[in-house]
């Protein structure tokens, strides 16, 4: 019996425990699954300025996010014990051990630079080439872009970008952008969200981003992600500094040419802030001299060139999930020319004469943005933006004779002006549901103005004639809308894909375009540091640049599409393969291939000095296509950094009436790009920078013969001598390559930091090619002119903070 | 006047900016093309057949350009070799009298010259089209009485359609104009202004309207312009011309006349003049033509 009973007592116990396990497994159950949210904002701990794209990781499952452009992340993950890496390059990584039992904020400040044996410095490679799934995308650090030798000192921003792959600059000293075949129109340059049109300050010699003022510069070439639109090349997205929270800095630089000046610091400490930041070339008061020596007397004149930048930002935390920031930035170039009246007796009366001209362009951004948490898993940034570029040429002549007290005046006014005009707004969210999403999406939408030329005459002369009339197109205002969703997932532990889609809508003159623009990304990653990449966009641009390919001038004009001139839409498909090797070296090789539609071109003969004549008459419509390898090989890390980019690239144009329809090679068709970019930091005090850029010269049009050509058949025996430009864009200038150098030394004054920069641009003064013409040399034979325009420069500057 | 003063404008403030800049100007080496055959040559069922051969020379050549006139011109009717020329007359020219294009027909020349390549063309001479003037509405016409001529003379304007039946099935090309003889001086045959906003015209050309049937193949098509003659007089007869032609003198008309334009200013586009000569330069174009009186009281 009693064995009969252990047998039963062992039974029902087995049952019941079976039964308690279940049950327990069962109520515990809902415990095991839970998840919850971590979120918060990385940023800098010395400053406070938030940082983006920094790296947040659990150590062990190795689930992670980023942080977004506001420096906030969000990560879920079921409840449990977590060590949690924060890393950011140039920054020590953080580490924090957590128990997840219900949705946490976690706010990290990063400490900036560790400096192994003081000299070197080392971030956290995880930062990795081969995680993310887009391609075609390139972050620059500011402190990188600084340590790049730059003409006459002047370290820039958009020139830093041209030594990328896939990335090449029109013509010599030019900050314009030509990205994988597209125009300088085909770039979304982006200044804290506010488009920016005409980046270039001296004709494109300088962009009008101080390096100072800028946080955060990245490129996307390929790959575009559906939040971006509305430009077919490139988007260049740069983010000003926020202001030290802290404490006060002043710091700045004084140069041969140009001087800046940032000043930056806490109106509330821990909660407002501001950075002001101020360049200005003086060019025309080195000038002043020289002018006055060279026009004397009567002849006197004043005449100059000069830019200035102005950035100011105010950023302010009015909850902890609220982030108000105003941006501003104004920044223009002058030339002008004035005459002294000059004033001589004629045959009892008093002659007097002047004359002024001035030549100017400039842009005006402003940005107001707010930014609200929601929850631990959605984010808002809702942004005001207004934008405003404008071009102005004018010439004044004054002619006053005077006999006793009567004066008759001759005076001849010309105006020219061009610009365009923008005021949007946009409201975009960040939602991430899970480690394997990241959700974006968002609405926006802008008021164009264009100004596409006019010209104002006023002529009078006393008691004959008094004009003033106005010539040149109609103003166009249109509108601009899209919506976006995008979505970051991990399909598998290998598999990670963006998808999105983009739709934009465009209302001009009674016209409505719209089109949906699919955007695909994929990563696949193969052994442990190594990924495959492959991507697909489809892209739409409502409005265009009209530009001229003889010269190029401040004078390009931004023109809407129309019942007449269609938006321009690309397509790019682009495949790759991304590494990581030994943690300091990143590696890619990427193919593309792009296809572009209703591109727009002037026609043979046409000129943007005719404002009579309708531009939409001056323009013709056509395609071009554009494909290429590009191989980029990066240190990050350690006492010698840099990277070297190859691109080989074919870009061509087609256009029923241009070139008799024949397909011909886009003017910056550059088949071979390279770049090689190295800094050294020898120690603390010593630093040089070495960059070496070699490229195929661009296409030009030339005439190759001069033949006879009937005047007019009715006159059969009259020719006239003309020269025939057999094929369009079919003479290569000479090569272009450049050798820059520069070095740092560091020291203190007081307690200031100093540095003395010494650049030396075209170090072996290779005579690039500018442009070329026909002329005669001293024997009078007419020869063929190449005009270089920039020998070795060197240049000395003195940068200082405190 | 408006545009040489922005020119200027730019071009001082240019030159300001780069007296400070050093610039270093290097003789390129450029490639010499050898010298081609030029051959210009306009044919019409009502004329002679003219041909006038040049020889082209390289853009940075300093000679002057020269006719040819010991070359050989081989005319071809339908692949039938027609003439055979080989020496030009005293104005330079080569002429051949022996008959006349006729529409409908190939003609293919080849000339060749033991000093240069070959060249060579091929044109068919297109039909007529028939036209007439469906309105002349005047809309300003202001005159004065001039003494030594002793008639009205003065402007007019007016507003003028035609129709015209465009072949249907082929691509065709045409130009209107209208002259007149000025009897004052001698005969001599003066154009008269049209401007259209018709958007099959293709504009800024001083010589006439050009327009091809792209709007309007195989149809019947009346077409609107202005009409403005600055020496009207009373009891004036205009000629209105309606030529028909192939793309080729189509795309030499428009070229030529933009070159021309546009020459000399270096902020326009440059022009690449249309050519239809296998190894050389130059036009062979035929054309053909109808015409109107129209007598204004």
């Amino acid at each position: 019996m009693k064995y009969k009973s252990g047998i039963i007592s062992r039974k029902i116990l087995s049952k019941e425990f079976i039964f308690i396990l279940l049950l327990s497994t069962l109520l515990c159950q809902p415990l095991l699954s839970q998840k919850y949210t971590i979120s918060g904002y990385i940023t800098d701990n010395e400053s406070g300025e938030k940082l983006i794209g920094a790296n947040i990781f659990e150590k062990y499952k190795l689930q992670g996010t980023t942080s977004n452009a506001y420096g906030f992340y969000s990560l879920t993950l079921p409840a449990d014990t977590y060590t949690l890496v924060f890393s950011y390059l140039g920054y020590s990584t953080e580490l924090r051990s957590i128990t997840l039992k219900s949705n946490l904020t976690l706010n990290i400040g990063m400490k900036p630079g560790i400096e192994l044996s003081e000299v070197e410095i080392v971030g956290e490679q995880t930062d990795r080439i081969e995680e993310s799934s887009q391609m075609s995308i390139v972050k620059i650090p500011v402190a990188q872009i600084k340590s790049i030798p730059a003409m006459f000192g002047e370290v820039d921003v958009l020139k830093a970008l041209q030594l990328l792959p896939g990335i090449q600059s029109g013509m010599e000293g030019s900050s314009g952008l030509y990205v994988r075949g597209g125009g300088p129109d085909q770039n979304l340059i982006l200044l804290d969200g506010t488009p920016v049109y005409n980046a270039s300050h001296l004709f494109g010699f300088f962009s009008v981003f101080n390096a100072d003022a800028i946080k955060n510069v990245e490129l996307i070439k390929g790959g575009f992600p559906a939040r971006y639109g509305g430009r077919l090349s490139s988007v260049i997205d740069i983010s000003m500094k926020e202001g030290d929270q802290r404490k006060y800095h002043v710091q700045g630089s004084l140069g041969l040419i140009a001087s800046k000046i940032t000043v930056e610091g806490p109106i509330v400490k821990d909660r407002t802030s501001f950075i002001i930041s101020a360049r200005r070339t003086y060019l025309d008061i080195i000038a002043q001299p020289i002018i006055r020596l060279a026009t004397s007397g009567d002849q006197r004149i004043t005449a100059g060139y000069y830019f200035y930048d102005f950035n100011a930002k105010i950023n302010h935390r009015l909850t902890d999930k609220d982030h108000l920031y105003l941006s501003v930035y104004q920044g223009d170039d002058k030339f002008y020319l004035n005459s002294k009246p000059r004033s001589y007796l004629f045959d009892g009366v008093l002659y007097t004469e002047q004359f002024k001209a001035n030549l100017g362009w400039g842009n005006i951004t402003t940005a107001l943005r707010w930014n609200h948490q929601f929850n631990h898993k959605l984010f808002s940034n809702t942004t005001l933006t207004y934008s405003r570029y404008q071009f102005k040429v004018g010439n004044e002549e004054q002619y006053f004779s005077q006999v006793g007290s009567k004066v008759e005046e001759e005076s001849y006014i010309i105006r020219y002006f061009s610009g365009i005009n923008d005021i949007a707004g946009k409201i975009d969210f960040d939602y991430l549901p899970s480690p394997n999403h990241y959700i974006k999406f968002g609405i926006s939408h802008i008021y164009h103005s264009f100004h596409p030329g006019v010209s104002a005459f006023k002529i009078n002369i006393t008691n004959v004639v008094n004009i003033d009339s106005t010539i040149g197109a109609k103003n166009v205002y249109a509108h601009e809308s899209a919506i976006y969703i995008e979505d970051d997932v991990k399909l598998t532990a290998n598999l990670k894909a963006n998808l999105g889609l983009h739709y934009s809508a465009f209302y001009v003159n009674n016209k409505l375009y719209h089109r949906p623009q699919p955007r695909l990304s994929v990563r696949y990653l193969f052994a442990d540091n190594w990924s495959f990449k492959a991507s697909y966009v489809h892209m739409q641009q409502y409005i265009h640049l009209l530009t001229n390919t003889t010269i190029g001038l401040p004078t390009d004009l931004w023109v809407p599409a129309t019942g007449k001139i269609l938006p321009q839409n690309s397509q790019q498909f682009a495949a790759g393969v991304a590494s990581t090797l030994r943690e300091k070296y990143s590696f890619s090789v990427e193919g593309y291939y792009k296809t572009m539609n209703n591109l727009i071109e002037y026609r043979d003969g046409a000129t943007w000095l005719n404002t009579s004549a309708d531009w939409q008459d001056k323009v013709e419509m056509g395609k071009g296509w554009s494909y290429g390898m590009e191989v980029f090989a990066e240190k990050k890390s350690g006492k010698t950094t840099g990277w070297i980019g190859y691109t080989l690239s074919w870009t061509m144009r087609q256009f029923d009436n241009i070139n008799f329809g024949e397909p011909y090679p886009y003017k910056y068709d550059r088949r071979h790009d390279i770049s090689v970019v190295v800094a050294h930091k020898f120690n603390k005090q010593f630093d040089i920078g070495v960059t070496w850029v070699y490229g195929t010269g661009n296409a030009l049009t030339l005439p190759v013969m001069r033949a006879m050509a009937q005047t007019d058949y009715y006159y059969p025996g009259y020719y006239s001598e003309i020269e025939y430009f057999e094929k369009k864009n079919d003479f290569r200038m000479a090569a272009y390559h450049r050798l820059d150098f520069s070095a740092n030394w560091n020291f203190h004054v007081g307690s200031a930091d100093a540095t003395l920069n010494l650049s030396v641009y075209n170090c072996y003064s290779r005579r690039n090619p500018f442009f070329y013409y026909f002329g005669y040399d001293n024997y009078g034979h007419r020869v063929l002119y190449r005009v270089s325009l920039f020998p070795v420069i060197p240049a000395l500057s003195i940068n200082f903070k405190f | 006047m408006k545009n040489i003063s922005l020119f200027i404008v730019i071009v001082l403030i240019i030159s300001n900016l780069h007296f400070s800049c050093t610039k270093v100007e290097d003789i390129v080496d450029f490639p010499i093309k050898d010298p081609k055959l030029t051959l210009n040559c306009y044919f019409h069922p009502d004329s002679v057949w003219a041909f006038s051969v040049s020889r082209s020379l390289s853009v940075i050549d300093n000679a002057n350009l020269s006719m040819v006139t010991d070359a050989t011109i081989k005319l071809y009717e339908n692949n039938n070799l027609l003439a055979t020329l080989t020496s030009a007359a005293a104005d330079q020219r080569y002429y051949f009298y022996g008959s006349k294009p006729k529409p409908g027909n190939e003609y293919k020349i080849e000339i060749s010259h033991p000093k240069y390549k070959s060249i060579s063309a091929v044109e068919t001479v297109p039909q007529a089209i028939n036209f007439n003037v469906e309105k002349f509405k005047i809309v300003d016409s202001s005159t004065y009485y001039d003494y030594w001529l002793q008639k009205s003379v003065g402007t007019l304007k007016a507003s003028v359609n035609i129709r015209l039946s465009d072949p249907k099935g082929e691509k065709n090309y045409y130009r209107l104009i209208c002259y007149y003889y000025d009897s004052i001086y001698g005969g001599v045959i003066n154009q008269v202004w049209l401007e259209s906003e018709n958007i099959s015209v293709e504009k800024k050309y001083p010589n006439g309207l050009l327009f091809s049937d792209k709007y309007f193949d195989g149809n019947s098509y009346e077409m609107n312009f202005k009409f403005e003659d600055y020496s009207f007089f009373s009891g004036k007869t205009y000629y209105f011309v309606l030529e028909s032609m192939n793309a080729a003198r189509f795309n030499y008309e428009k070229s030529i006349y933009l070159y021309w334009d546009s020459e000399g200013n270096p902020f326009s586009e440059p022009v690449q003049v249309y050519n239809n000569i296998d190894n050389g330069y130059g036009i062979f174009a035929a054309y053909n033509s109808k015409l109107l009186k129209y007598y204004v009281k």
